[in-house]
């Protein structure tokens, strides 16, 4: 379970986040959207613990991200809005080399598995030469490899085909539904984050996307 | 550590050539450099010719002298070789040793040892023939002390049976030992002492410079790394950015001191040259924490690059250590903050090394940040 409580970040005199308050359980996929600047990836970043709010609390599963902030990490998966990988390895060296790195172990079978899960196919090919499906792809799989209870996506799908985006959203819905993983995920694209979302939360003062969300025939919850 | 190797060989595996010539420039530079420099000094080296009626010991001697002379290129040719070569211009004098050179040096004959021919157009006759001459009065006057003291034996009866050759070659002995011939300089009211001898020989001061620019070119790797947005996944894993880059630096920091092991052999080998290796130790760990830090300033690589050619530039030619430093006027403060000083003085830290080791744990204490 994630409690987000009366969290809150102000940059200089800017109050970025207000008093943000929401849970998500295991099993729930949630959406955030807004305008650029509202504080989506503001957002993502405190729930990742790369950044720390101004005030507020925050727990996942009972541990506290004040206190217990190595443990809380390991159990955090986060996907950069930008691709985050050595351009020059193949998809093959991205997984081994952050495997290395990672909390959870697991052999070459597995991390192969993982990409034939996200239909990820082009295992020996160096990231260069992929597309962007498939370098964002590449980016979730190498956020699951340490199989974490919560993962933060950033707008995941941006600048992509629709098939890979169909099958991004497949996978992270399965992910949710029989892993019981907790998934946060901004997105701009509002069929996208109403197919995928269980619960959606409009962030920023801007009514604009909460009205969109409405018309949708969504009930969206205004942060 | 072994997974942050694991890791750091995959990087290596894709930038193996570079690599490869960077961890070798200090060797590959510094022998090139070394060999160019022989080449050239050796083809303005004035060219004499030997020619040897006799081959005893004390011809050939003679000869090694004067081969082994700086500024004199020996060759041994027949007389008649020898003349047609200096009628060409192509010799600037011709030494001609006479046969009986061996029996009248002992007997303390100094006339017509040697003969010698100059043309017109020879620049450094006197020179070269003064300095054989003195060669030559060296070997009589040793072997004119040896027969006095085997004289003096027998007249006063003594009973060591020293023979010509044992005075001589002990005379000989003497004269290495105790190095009779020492040159005193001077600069600027400044006295040296006569036996100082100068820190180290400009092989490593060449590699001391080669081996900065290289470091520093080697660890472009931080700036590489940094700037990437993968490294923000480090975020999520065991190791911390921190204790990641850290990890890599002893990594290179090993691999760089085994290249530099792997040095020392070589210049003993082909130079004669050796260094102490703790110095040397010290001066690796010291530019490599230099290099790291320095690495850390910047975002674009070309910047660096740059910055990294002008520094050592500057080091290059204000540390003495190729050029001499005491006929450049730097001032006196340049030798505590000079990286290459504690090497080619043969001592271990200054006041730059202080600073590098103060500066090296403002970074460790320093608080990590991630930008997504």
């Amino acid at each position: 379970m994630l409690n987000v409580q009366a969290l809150s970040k102000v940059y200089g005199k800017r109050k970025i986040l207000d008093t943000v308050s929401f849970a998500a359980k295991p099993g729930e996929i949630i959406g955030l959207v807004g305008e650029n600047g509202a504080g989506k990836s503001t957002m993502l970043h405190i729930l990742a613990a790369l950044s720390k709010p101004t005030s507020g609390t925050i727990t996942l599963h009972n541990k506290s991200y004040e206190t217990e902030s190595k443990l809380v990490k390991k159990e955090i998966g986060f996907v950069p809005q930008d691709i985050a990988l050595w351009d020059d390895f193949t998809v093959e060296e991205n997984m081994l080399f952050f495997e290395k790195l990672a909390w959870h172990h697991k052999n070459k079978d597995e991390l192969k598995q993982l990409c034939r899960d996200m239909k990820l196919d082009h295992w020996d090919e160096p990231v260069k030469t992929l597309s962007g499906g498939m370098k964002r792809k590449l980016n979730i799989a190498i956020s699951l490899i340490h199989e974490p209870n919560l993962l933060l996506l950033d707008e995941p799908t941006v600048g992509i085909d629709l098939k890979s985006r169909k099958e991004i959203g497949a996978y992270l819905s399965d992910l949710a539904k029989q892993d019981g993983k907790i998934i946060l995920y901004t997105s701009h694209d509002m069929d996208e984050i109403m197919q995928l979302c269980d619960r959606i939360y409009c962030i920023g003062n801007d009514p604009f996307y909460y009205q969109v969300l409405k018309e949708y025939g969504e009930n969206p919850v205004l942060l | 550590m072994k997974q942050i190797m694991a890791t750091r060989f995959m990087h290596w595996k894709k930038q193996w050539v570079s690599i490869i010539f960077w961890l070798l420039f200090p060797i590959l530079a510094t022998t090139g450099i070394t060999a160019i420099t022989e080449t050239l000094q050796d083809d303005t080296k004035v060219p004499v010719g030997i020619v040897m009626e006799e081959q005893t010991a004390a011809s050939e001697e003679l000869v090694q002298d004067i081969k082994s002379t700086p500024f004199i290129r020996a060759e041994i040719l027949s007389e008649n070789q020898s003349l047609h070569d200096l009628e060409k211009h192509e010799l600037d004098s011709v030494f001609v040793i006479h046969e009986g050179f061996e029996e009248n040096v002992q007997r303390d004959h100094r006339d017509r040892l040697i003969t010698s021919f100059q043309s017109d157009l020879s620049f450094a006759y006197s020179a070269v023939k003064e300095m054989i001459l003195s060669y030559v009065q060296q070997e009589t006057g040793r072997s004119k002390a040896a027969f006095v003291v085997q004289e003096l034996e027998q007249q006063h009866n003594g009973n060591t049976g020293w023979t010509y050759e044992e005075i001589t070659a002990k005379s000989k002995e003497i004269q290495q030992d105790e190095n009779l011939l020492d040159t005193a300089f001077s600069f600027d009211d400044t006295v040296m002492e006569a036996n100082q001898t100068p820190p180290l020989f400009p092989i490593w001061g060449l590699w001391s410079i080669c081996t900065l620019l290289s470091t520093m070119l080697v660890f472009d790797w931080v700036i590489k790394e940094k700037r990437s947005k993968a490294i923000l996944r480090l975020a999520f894993s065991r190791w911390s950015l921190k204790s990641y880059l850290l990890q890599n630096f002893m990594l290179y920091s090993v691999v760089l001191f085994l290249v530099d092991l792997v040095t020392v052999s070589i210049f003993l080998f082909m130079f004669g040259e050796w260094i102490s290796v703790v110095s040397l130790i010290v001066y690796r760990l010291f530019i490599n924490m230099a290099a790291f830090l320095f690495a850390h300033l910047f975002r674009n690589t070309l910047l660096y690059y740059t910055v990294s050619f002008a520094l050592v530039l500057i080091v290059g030619i204000s540390s003495g250590a190729v050029l001499p430093a005491a006929s450049i006027d730097s001032p006196a403060w340049f030798d505590f903050v000079n990286p290459l000083a504690p090497l080619l003085s043969g001592e271990y830290v200054n006041l730059w090394s202080v600073m590098i080791m103060v500066l090296a744990v403002f970074w460790l204490v320093r608080k990590e940040r991630f930008h997504a």
